[in-house]
């Protein structure tokens, strides 16, 4: 589970760095910051961000490189990221008091750029998606008796990993997150 | 017959002088003017257009108006179903006002003839093109006719499957496996030394890519004249797969759906969905944008000889629905295919027709209309609510089953663990859908029968097969099996129709 934790953390530092090529204006996150200030504090005190053990300030510097928006930091259980990309997508980032990104969400005329954003987990759900593909080659020398191709939304639940999309062109939707990283008292559908 | 009008003329005038008296009076209402405006202005010989007339006035006016019609034939409600027509026919539409009768307003309706050949392609749900390694299961095909333009240098495509969850034409080429190998002029970007386009299309689970072509495409009665399609190449043919292309899928570089006719299930693929084109305004102003990251999805790509790279392009350049590349015919289609048993059938035979009240054979009828958001994360999806649950719920044919979550049936072990295998069986369901113009849903029922058993024949058609999908955050796909025993309609967006504008569905 640490080594998941460290990675997740990654995934989530990289992502940030990533948000410098973004073009949406950070003059909305920073105002939000300020009114939210207090609240953020007392959050923070509480570990909840991906900058872990860092100052309320390298929150602030994070959120600059994003350049996205903030929002729902209402839970005392975990806290979210949402970032609106320029095509209009938005990406939800659920993180833990324990500083790990344990679910992402996301919504939007297009996919999202799956290495980016579910980072070593990418690996997991493409392994995942290619044993289902297997099963269904083995069934087509028993002509499709045993299975057949499924064309619909995207669904993949190991014990590790869920992994979800649906939708159709122009409308995706879906999410991902690690079980074993969803925080105490927090239901997995919390992640949407 | 006539006695009986006369006398329902009579007490109508009746009513009037005494409308009349009431608000006319002191108040001294007047009627100022008629404006008559009708939906569609074109339409086929035989089809229906829907008039409204907005009445304008001083004081407490009646806003009330009869109808009349040059041709064809009109109700009290402004319906117009145009007259059979063999030659371009303009049919003059009069909305009267009743309260004052030398004041009235007309809009004209293009009567066109019948679509040479007809509107109407057949529609086989089978066990797929030759040479595919397995048996098709619930997908929905047509044949259509792709030409050099301006040319009689073509080559027919059968079984290209036909989604509604998806705009444009793609044929797999011969280098990947399918049928396709005509040299179709490319489509070129003006702006940049007229270089090729290409094109990354992501799909839910895998993507396609290749280049843009213009063909002129022939259904039927209908031609698309040099319409952009996209030719889906193999990742070994030239120009290569770009590097920002297959990360936008959750299968990775395997999710290249343009490996193998087996990989890509069809000879071609026919989108005639919601939407006027694949893309849109994104990718005007920022394809070009696209870094490979997440901040910016890669679509349209430049494709000079030292390689590809993000691109912008302009709508009329980007591959459209064919069906709005059509003269007449061209605001939606109609999908009818016949009730299909419990157990499923060997094959099915269907129609695919072209327009919506357009011609005799696809007026909207009795038909609900489920209007839905042309724009934002629902695009295209209107509301189910499934076990107390209300979710984005859409009408996808390219689906080949009912998607959706409920935590009560069970699902198939093993091989077979994407699938539904409820027991009893079948297991009898009931949903209600509701469309941005619905106060309230409408209910629909349907079954998922135990795909287990279900795929031990060598059946290829199924309305009762179904597959779970996850509770949060969820979406109900109703895919092929719901299109069985019914006629359903997608309206293009901003294409008018009886039925109102696109995009909405009906059935």
């Amino acid at each position: 589970m640490s080594i998941f934790q460290f990675r997740l953390g990654r995934t989530f530092r990289a992502a940030g760095k990533e948000g410098e090529r973004m073009t949406l204006s950070t003059s909305t996150a920073r105002p939000l910051l300020r009114r939210l200030g207090p609240a953020l504090l007392m959050l923070l005190a509480i570990p909840m961000w991906a900058s872990l053990g860092d100052t309320a300030a390298s929150v602030l510097n994070d959120q600059t490189q994003w350049k996205g928006t903030l929002s729902s930091v209402d839970n005392v259980t975990y806290a979210v990221h949402e970032i609106t990309i320029p095509s209009g997508a938005k990406i939800r980032e659920y993180v833990s008091p324990a500083g790990a990104v344990f679910g992402i969400a996301w919504d939007g005329q297009f996919a999202p750029n799956f290495q980016q954003l579910l980072g070593p987990y990418y690996q997991q759900v493409q392994q995942a998606l290619a044993q289902q593909k297997a099963a269904q080659q083995a069934s087509e020398q028993q002509g499709g008796a045993t299975t057949r191709r499924r064309r619909g939304p995207v669904l993949v639940e190991t014990p590790g990993l869920v992994f979800a999309q649906s939708g159709h062109m122009r409308s995706f939707h879906g999410v991902a997150y690690i079980p074993q990283l969803v925080p105490q008292g927090v239901q997995a559908s919390d992640i949407r | 017959m006539m006695r009986k009008f006369g006398l329902l003329l009579v007490l109508g005038s009746i009513v009037l002088m005494a409308a009349c008296g009431g608000s006319g009076g002191s108040s001294g209402s007047t009627i100022t003017s008629v404006a008559v405006s009708c939906s569609p202005t074109t339409v086929s010989s035989g089809g229906t257009s829907q008039c409204s007339a907005t009445v304008n006035g001083t004081g407490n006016f009646s806003t009330g108006v009869s109808w009349s019609a040059s041709a064809g034939t009109i109700s009290s409600a402004g319906l117009l179903t145009a007259p059979s027509v063999t030659t371009i026919t303009s049919v003059t539409v009069t909305a009267t006002s009743t309260q004052n009768t030398s004041v009235a307003g007309t809009a004209s309706v293009t009567v066109n003839p019948p679509a040479a050949g007809g509107n109407v392609v057949p529609l086989t749900v089978d066990d797929g093109p030759s040479g595919l390694g397995y048996v098709s299961t619930n997908v929905a095909f047509v044949t259509v006719l792709v030409c050099v333009p301006n040319t009689t240098t073509c080559q027919t495509i059968d079984h290209v499957m036909v989604d509604t969850g998806s705009s444009g034409l793609r044929l797999l080429s011969s280098a990947a496996g399918g049928e396709f190998n005509l040299p179709l002029p490319a489509q070129n970007d003006p702006n940049n030394n007229n270089d090729a386009y290409g094109e990354c299309l992501v799909f839910l689970d895998g993507y396609i890519w290749g280049t843009v072509n213009t063909a002129d495409v022939v259904i039927t009665g209908e031609t698309a004249k040099s319409v952009p399609v996209q030719i889906i190449l193999p990742p070994t043919s030239s120009p290569g797969v770009p590097t920002s292309c297959s990360n936008q899928n959750p299968s990775g570089g395997a999710g290249n759906e343009g490996n193998s006719l087996n990989a890509f299930g069809a000879n071609g693929l026919i989108g005639v969905g919601l939407f006027a084109q694949d893309c849109g305004e994104y990718c005007v102003t920022q394809g070009s944008s696209c870094t490979g990251s997440q901040t910016n999805p890669c679509i349209y790509y430049d494709c000079p000889s030292s390689g590809c790279t993000a691109a912008n392009i302009a709508i009329a350049q980007q591959v459209p629905n064919p069906v709005t590349a059509f003269p007449l015919d061209n605001n939606g289609v109609l999908i009818e295919l016949p009730s299909v048993p419990d157990g499923g059938s060997a094959t099915v035979s269907g129609s695919l027709i072209f327009g919506i009240g357009t011609e005799s054979n696809n007026p909207l009828g009795s038909a609900q209309v489920y209007d839905v958001p042309d724009s934002g994360s629902n695009a295209g999806s209107f509301t189910t609510t499934f076990n107390s649950s209300s979710t984005p719920g859409f009408l996808d044919s390219g689906s080949n089953a009912f998607f959706f979550n409920d935590s009560s049936i069970t699902i198939c072990t093993g091989a077979l663990d994407n699938w539904f295998c409820p027991n009893p069986s079948p297991d009898n369901l009931t949903a209600s859908n509701q469309g941005t113009n619905m106060s309230s849903g409408v209910q629909v029922s349907f079954s998922v029968e135990n795909a287990g058993i279900l795929f031990q024949g060598g059946n290829t058609a199924f309305s009762t097969l179904g597959g779970p999908y996850i509770s949060t955050p969820a979406a109900f796909d109703w895919g092929l099996s719901f299109f069985y025993g019914r006629n359903v309609f997608t309206a293009i967006d901003g294409a008018s129709t009886p039925g109102g504008t696109g995009p909405y569905v009906a059935f």
